[in-house]
């Protein structure tokens, strides 16, 4: 069967057993130096990746290269498992990172970040090449980005030359036309309705975060992104000063007080409900979808650490910076 | 499932049908036939059905872990125990 995630699942199961365990992240966190550190590292399954990172002399550098590749690898594996409509699913999944990516790199253009400011924010997964990643990471200006991106990039990077090619100079109306393109193929391709079910959460997340960052601004249903269960109305609504909304855990985010906090409780929720997909859904893509989320969440937890060690941060300012990432 | 549900069905009416038209023991043993081949055929069908999931879903395993080999035979195996339950019914209907 081509679409078989009896298969897939089974392994994407047995790769979950491989991520690193709370105990590890404890024992990363409590090592007295960087290189204890990296011992405990080298006693998980992200030793095959270590690399460089152990030699004599090494630094962050070879630290985020290792876990890069480290999670390259795991993602192209995951890729490789799916074919027919399952890879499709899988492939919507994996270009959420050329989502991120493709915002990391707007940003940086338009902030005027350098190449390699801007490289160290990306995610090494997604489906566009490093090389093209890295070209693009050395765009003076946002047609140029575009030019590069347009090519190898997928949709999204077509979706980013319409919009340059439009006039559009603002991040947010860049973001948020790159949202519109992704969930709007991304809800195409989903056959599952625990795929659909997570992405409409998504978007509505995604869209409640947009209305309290234009909150006092300037109003406008242009950014708002269709799929999920709120409606253009209520994206007004809220945007215009509204912090009511019928579902209880998109009011929490309303009634997080700040940008930042609602940002952190839509990763925990996003979490929650692609764990509880997972569970419900043996036979869907749910489990690559939360395996996918877990192990990004891992290797950012292992930069995090890794960071804190490097510059001999106290353990305890490390564990509280674990929380609210 | 359902289409091949109906097919099943219509084989076992037609059956009967045909079988009516036979006298009392002719039609008794008619319809032991009949029993008997459903009872294998349907733990076959439902054996293959369980095999089919339980095999696609080991063989992911045993691909991340070889060294699980055994414990999925035996999870493979056990759906067996479904067509040897119509063996079982087979043999006593023909008692």
């Amino acid at each position: 069967m081509a679409d078989d995630y009896g298969y897939i699942n089974a392994r994407i199961k047995m790769m979950r057993g491989a991520l690193l365990e709370d105990r590890h992240l404890d024992e990363a966190v409590g090592a007295a130096t960087y290189s204890e550190y990296l011992r405990v590292l080298s006693e998980t399954s992200i030793r095959e990746d270590l690399g460089d990172a152990t030699a004599q002399g090494a630094g962050l550098n070879e630290l985020d290269a290792a876990l890069s590749q480290n999670l390259f690898r795991v993602v192209r594996k995951v890729q490789g498992l799916a074919s027919g409509q399952a890879k499709k699913e899988i492939d919507v999944l994996i270009a959420r990172w050329d989502l991120l990516n493709i915002k990391t790199l707007v940003r940086g253009v338009i902030t005027g970040r350098s190449s390699q400011d801007i490289l160290a924010g990306l995610i090494p997964a997604g489906t566009i090449k490093w090389g093209v990643l890295q070209a693009a990471a050395n765009s003076t200006d946002l047609a140029g980005l575009a030019q590069t991106l347009s090519i190898g990039s997928g949709f999204l990077g077509r979706t980013l030359r319409q919009a340059v090619s439009a006039g559009a100079t603002e991040l947010l109306d860049i973001e948020v036309a790159l949202d519109q393109d992704y969930f709007k193929t991304a809800l195409a391709a989903a056959r599952e309705n625990s795929l659909r079910r997570y992405l409409a959460r998504e978007v509505d997340i995604r869209n409640i975060l947009t209305a309290l960052q234009l909150r006092g601004g300037n109003l406008s249903a242009r950014y708002f992104v269709p799929g999920g269960s709120l409606n253009e109305g209520d994206f007004m609504r809220i945007a215009g000063g509204d912090s009511t909304v019928s579902d209880p855990d998109l009011q929490r985010l309303l009634e997080a007080g700040s940008l930042d906090r609602a940002e952190t409780l839509s990763r925990g929720l996003l979490d929650r409900i692609s764990r509880n997909v997972s569970m419900s859904d043996v036979l869907g893509p749910g489990v690559a979808l939360d395996f996918l989320r877990r192990k990004e969440v891992e290797i950012a937890r292992l930069r995090l650490i890794g960071r804190g060690k490097f510059y001999g941060v106290p353990a305890d300012n490390i564990r509280q910076e674990l929380g609210n990432a | 499932m359902k289409k091949l549900a109906t097919i099943l069905a219509a084989f076992a009416l037609a059956s009967i049908a045909f079988a009516q038209e036979a006298n009392g023991d002719a039609l008794v043993a008619g319809l032991k036939a009949i029993g008997a081949g459903l009872a294998v055929g349907l733990g076959a069908i439902g054996t293959g059905l369980a095999q089919g999931r339980v095999g696609s879903a080991a063989a992911g395993v045993i691909a991340e872990s070889p060294e699980k080999f055994g414990t999925m035979l035996i999870l493979f195996v056990i759906p067996e125990s479904l067509v040897i339950f119509g063996f079982v019914g087979m043999f006593i209907l023909n008692g």
